[in-house]
């Protein structure tokens, strides 16, 4: 049985390479003319294992509720600070439930935040740029987390303030590919993330402030929901 | 709103704008591109009367007007040297590379705000759940917390205004405290309150069928089967060309002469089938009844 599924999910791993590189050739062949279509193919067809993943799994209506409620607060946590560019605790929440409950229902919080809070905000070719970038956000979280990576507090500000530039250069790159600059050099990008240094910082500073200061109160308010009800085990 | 493009079926609408998206992406025609802007501006002031066009109009035109001028000085490719700006060369070819990615970039923004009037959230997970049912229902649900949440906040900052938490007042580490305080009580309430919800939706039966049903059911009719099959046709027809070199328009290294001959007729034709579609539908609506 455990043989069996270890095999499955071998083939699984190797379909989703195998169809990146066959895209990554596509988009070789084509130069550098397809450079956002092909980045937006890529980014949906890296969601959907942790979609298939999610619908195979039996959760019951508690858990279903629970990862949309963590969601919603992620997204709403955005929506108040929507005025001061980077400074929001939605990072926090998702790294906070990645913490918590693992790093499906991290990269599920972060994805779905991001989409939710667009419908508020405004919807656009940046939304699935956010999910995968909060989206992973979460999953790293979570799978640092555990292989015992986390465990000391300056670990996880550290891993926040990394996060905080991570964010902002994924969202860089968004930007250069929608303009469609014909040159998108190593220079370009270099400078884009000097151009959007300061608002990084922002975003990283802030991560760090928040878990200095409130990661032991979350990580309580959240354990004693999961022990209360014994959810997500 | 639901009249127009917007009474068909969801399916053919979301095609309609991915597939209108992929085009101003891979065609670099500027005769095309400029039938696509022009047909999406009518077809927002035939839904809207242009209101919400007009809202964001000003922002587009400046990004537009940004990546004009950015393109030619950043770029360098091509053959044609107008003139130099500080000792860098201005091609001819980067001019135009940045009116036609000005032009491309205009048509998807002014589609997304289209998309927005037609493809209303509930629709979008409408077919979002026939892939992915239980993602779509968890981000309904997560949807329709967000009005809650953002009620309950104010509740919440109401209440701790009186004990003297306030989030205005106060050096800056101390706003953040309470204004993370707020957030606390908020979460706490919250997750107690989604165990209450999820209790409730399992004495209601939820998780005994597999096959979940739909608020909203969406049925293809005869009229959504042939406006889907006319989107896929002109689309079709449309990659087909493209593929085959027809309306190709070359900028780098040396911009190619705007042609005029059958091919880029028959193209420009087939394009015109193809962007006419919506515009049809909400003029012969408007023709009928009005």
């Amino acid at each position: 049985m455990q043989g069996g599924k270890i095999h499955k999910g071998k083939i699984r791993l190797m379909l989703t390479i195998t169809s990146i590189a066959v895209i990554l050739m596509f988009s070789v062949y084509a130069a550098d003319k397809f450079l956002m279509p092909v980045s937006f193919v890529l980014l949906i067809l890296s969601m959907i294992p942790f979609y298939l993943e999610f619908e195979k799994k039996e959760l019951n209506a508690e858990e279903m509720v629970l990862i949309a409620m963590l969601s919603a607060l992620a997204a709403v946590g955005r929506v108040p600070f929507a005025a001061l560019p980077s400074i929001q605790p939605t990072s926090f929440i998702v790294i906070m439930s990645a913490m918590a409950f693992g790093k499906e229902v991290g990269f599920l919080v972060g994805n779905t935040a991001a989409l939710i809070s667009n419908i508020f905000l405004g919807q656009g070719p940046w939304t699935p740029w956010q999910m995968v970038s909060w989206g992973m956000m979460g999953f790293t979280a979570g799978w640092l987390k555990d292989v015992n990576l986390m465990e000391s507090k300056h670990r996880l500000c550290f891993f926040g303030f990394v996060w905080g530039f991570l964010f902002g250069w994924m969202m860089n790159l968004w930007v250069l590919l929608f303009f469609q600059l014909s040159d998108i050099s190593w220079k370009l990008i270099l400078s884009s993330c000097i151009a959007s240094f300061k608002f990084d910082l922002n975003h990283a500073l802030c991560n760090v402030v928040f878990m200095l200061l409130f990661h032991e109160r979350f990580m309580k308010v959240f354990s004693r929901i999961k022990e209360k009800y014994g959810l997500l085990k | 709103m639901n009249r127009g493009f917007a009474s068909l079926h969801p399916s053919p609408c979301f095609l309609y704008y991915v597939s209108l998206v992929i085009l101003a992406m891979i065609i670099y025609h500027p005769l095309f591109l400029s039938l696509a802007l022009c047909a999406q501006i009518l077809l927002n002031i035939m839904q809207d009367g242009g209101k919400k066009l007009k809202e964001s109009i000003k922002y587009f035109i400046f990004l537009g007007l940004l990546i004009f001028l950015i393109n030619p000085i950043i770029s360098h490719r091509g053959q044609t040297v107008l003139f130099y700006f500080f000792d860098n060369p201005v091609t001819l070819e980067a001019v135009i590379y940045g009116f036609v990615m000005m032009m491309s970039l205009l048509t998807i923004l002014v589609a997304f705000i289209s998309y927005n009037l037609v493809i209303t959230p509930d629709k979008f997970m409408f077919l979002f759940s026939s892939i992915f049912p239980k993602t779509a229902f968890m981000c309904m649900m997560a949807m329709r917390f967000v009005p809650v949440l953002r009620k309950r906040s104010q509740d919440i900052a109401l209440v701790q205004k009186t004990r003297g938490t306030d989030t205005s007042t106060g050096s800056f580490v101390q706003r953040i405290k309470n204004g993370m305080q707020i957030i606390i009580i908020l979460i706490t309430w919250s997750l107690e309150e989604a165990i209450i919800t999820s209790r409730s939706m399992r004495a209601r039966g939820y998780g005994i069928t597999k096959d979940r049903t739909s608020y909203f059911d969406y049925k293809m009719t005869k009229r959504d089967w042939t406006v889907l099959g006319l989107i896929i046709l002109s689309f079709g027809n449309l990659l087909y060309c493209w593929h085959c070199g027809i309306g190709y328009f070359q900028v780098y290294p040396e911009v190619s002469a705007l042609t005029l001959d059958i091919d880029t007729g028959l193209f420009l034709a087939a394009s015109l089938i193809y962007l006419a579609i919506p515009i049809v539908i909400e003029g012969a609506e408007r023709l009928i009844w009005l």
